[in-house]
């Protein structure tokens, strides 16, 4: 007890050098520790947010963007895949349950998801108010969307195309807010949950272009024109994000488009039609009916879980031989990922050892210059009755306690630290635990142990040190 | 009670110190009286135990000392003698409070505050004890040493040329302070100096000579 005083009176004695040393300790511990929780939540992020999913069904392209894209709406999709080529996979035994993905709009950055209610029972959500979504048009917000958003059971709210907060707005399509989703931590709680078939409706080209459309939209009344559906079939499509309206050039004019609201509004009063009106409405309809086939068939992705494990080998293999498709397995592509993220993860750790290796150092030349001035003091407690073993003790106490003071410091800095990251990181919807990691423990006794070491040379010079011949020297 | 028996120390391949047999009884005050080199603060930290002689016994109370090891030895000094040194030395990151009881501490006895202030009060040091080291004079920190040396009751008080910086007046002082306290706590003192103005307080003398 008297030597924990003695070093703590010896530390205290000289306090920008003793800051210092623990200033520079602070620093390495800090950035490990900050390293250490990063990767712990990316982890535990990633295995909530996988919810299982075996294996991601989509369009050709790159598999991580799909896996991206569908699984943690993080990136643009790779395109659209058909319900008939879907219905495949659905069919096949290897398969247990399939979960459809349909993107394409979002609302202040949350992305819109059509999909059925397996996707939400996959990520174990829970309802924290008012009802799923049962009807087209309706929609379940996830916990995070309704927090930033403030939008309450019983709004209503538009689409934005794409997936970018500002752009081409879907005005006249109006969302229904039916239920909120209580927090799960999960990418459940950042998107905005509605059937596949209101993804349908507001991308289908005759709906779309129709009316209210944005102000480039406005003329736009090419979806009466078989031809031009073509060109609009996209819109139910991630190509779309960035589309240029200019297209809309080549559309018809206004005038049959005004005509054919005219028709419209005649049939919904229950009005007569002339014999040109009901062609014109005949027109209409057929084409409606025909894009609402073509856009239903297609959807953007799909969530793939195996029956068994014998899936995993002739499942993807399948997929990516004989169909236009392509199947990438979650777990595959996040360890590429990890892989080249850990490469910069492992910089900055070996950063940290080097910045702690330094302080080891630094620590080293300060207690040994200290020893040299106070060589003296060491003899005198020699001389009062220290025992050698405990001289030695007193210099290793100092380096563990200087050390042991800024992994305490490395542990406060580390969560006001995440707790910074975590504020400017919303979109990632990253979770740092607050209690100390296995790994914080280990780098305290990595610590404890680099504190030792540097104060091992001054220590066996103190255990060494002459009485006789120092006070001789008085 | 000290007693010494042909007590030889090596030093310095074949180089040797061959002490006369000292004999000193409890509560004595002795001079150790030499020329530089004859050995006398040599004899002094073989009589406390920092160095170990190369033959001979030194007894100090009925023990003998040169047969304990190092750690007893450690242990020994701490709790039966009182060092006082050339210069004085001190803890400078401790307040001369805690310089004054460290002895205590680390002999791992318990303090006895009344003894502690009662010294503090003899030695006229009370109002000094929250000083630092360097916040004192040359005079207040020799008297903080003496304190120091008795903090812990010991039998023997060991002194290594205590007088060698100080003017006749403070000499004087210092004698009369340290042979005053000794004789009123009944320790054995051993005064290693050439300052022939100790003779005065303390006219017992034991001559080292270089043989």
């Amino acid at each position: 007890m008297e030597l924990l005083k003695l070093a703590i009176s010896q530390l205290r004695a000289r306090p920008f050098n003793t800051l210092l040393g623990i200033v520079m300790f602070t620093i390495g511990m800090s950035i490990i520790g900050v390293l250490m929780h990063f990767d712990k939540a990316t982890q535990r992020r990633i295995e909530q947010d996988l919810a299982g999913v075996d294996l991601v069904v989509g369009a050709k392209g790159s598999p991580l963007q799909l896996i991206l894209s569908t699984v943690f709406h993080a990136d643009y999709p790779t395109g659209n895949i058909s319900l008939a080529e879907v219905e495949k996979i659905t069919k096949n035994p290897l398969v247990k349950k399939v979960i459809p993905i349909a993107l394409g709009d979002n609302y202040k950055g949350y992305r819109i998801v059509g999909t059925n209610h397996e996707y939400a029972k996959a990520y174990e959500a829970d309802l924290q108010e008012g009802h799923w979504n049962e009807k087209v048009m309706e929609v379940t917000l996830g916990h995070a969307v309704a927090a930033s958003t403030g939008l309450k059971v019983g709004d209503s709210f538009s689409g934005v195309h794409g997936f970018m907060e500002h752009g081409h707005s879907h005005a006249q399509h109006l969302y229904l807010v039916t239920g909120i989703l209580k927090e799960s931590n999960s990418v459940i709680d950042r998107v905005i949950l509605t059937g596949v078939e209101s993804v349908w409706l507001v991308h289908s080209p005759n709906t779309e272009c129709n009316h209210e459309h944005s102000s480039e939209h406005e003329h736009c009344d090419h979806c009466l024109d078989q031809e031009h559906k073509d060109e609009h079939a996209h819109c139910n499509h991630e190509a779309h994000q960035g589309h240029d309206e200019a297209h809309c050039d080549h559309c018809a004019d206004n005038k049959a488009e005004l005509t054919t609201q005219k028709v419209l509004e005649k049939v919904s009063n229950k009005q007569e039609l002339s014999e040109e009106e009901m062609q014109l409405f005949n027109r209409h309809k057929g084409q409606l009916t025909q894009v609402r086939h073509e856009a239903g068939e297609e959807i953007t992705s799909l969530l793939v879980f195996y029956n068994n494990p014998m899936a995993a080998t002739t499942l993807p293999r399948m997929i990516n031989q004989s169909t236009q498709m392509q199947a990438a397995s979650p777990a595959l592509e996040l360890n590429r990922l990890m892989a080249l993220l850990g490469i910069g993860i492992k910089t900055l750790t070996i950063l940290a050892w080097i910045i702690i290796a330094f302080s080891a150092i630094n620590l080293l030349v300060y207690m040994l210059n200290r020893l040299n001035q106070e060589l003296f003091e060491v003899a005198l407690l020699r001389a009062l009755g220290i025992s050698r073993f405990k001289a030695l003790l007193l210099l290793l106490l100092q380096g563990t306690m200087l050390v042991l003071c800024a992994w305490v410091l490395s542990i406060v800095s580390t969560r006001s630290l995440l707790a910074t990251i975590a504020d400017n990181t919303n979109q990632f919807g990253l979770s740092f635990s607050n209690s100390i990691l296995t790994g914080e423990w280990y780098l305290l006794l990595y610590a404890i142990v680099i504190g030792c070491l540097a104060a091992l040379i001054p220590a066996i010079k103190a255990y060494n040190t002459n009485i006789h011949y120092l006070l001789n020297k008085l | 009670m000290i007693l010494t028996n042909n007590l030889i120390i090596n030093y310095k391949a074949n180089r040797s110190i061959h002490f006369n047999d000292v004999s000193i009884k409890k509560g004595e005050q002795w001079l150790l009286k030499g020329d530089s080199g004859t050995g006398k603060t040599t004899l002094l930290h073989l009589l406390s135990g920092i160095l170990l002689p190369s033959s001979g016994t030194i007894e100090i109370n009925g023990s003998v000392i040169n047969e304990l090891s190092r750690a007893q030895l450690d242990k020994y000094r701490a709790q039966n003698i009182g060092l006082i040194f050339q210069k004085n030395l001190f803890v400078s990151s401790l307040s001369m409070y805690n310089n004054l009881i460290l002895p205590v501490k680390l002999a791992g006895n318990t303090l006895d505050k009344a003894f502690v202030n009662q010294l503090s009060d003899e030695l006229g040091i009370t109002k000094l004890i929250h000083k630092r080291p360097h916040e004192l004079s040359q005079g207040e920190q020799q008297r903080f040493s003496i304190a120091r040396a008795l903090v812990n009751k010991p039998s023997v008080i060991l002194a290594d040329e205590p007088s060698s910086s100080l003017d006749d007046t403070n000499c004087k002082r210092f004698a009369d302070m340290i042979s005053t306290i000794c004789d009123r706590h009944e320790v054995t003192l051993l005064i290693a100096t050439h300052d022939g103005r100790l003779e005065v307080q303390i006219p017992k003398v034991i001559n080292l000579n270089r043989q």
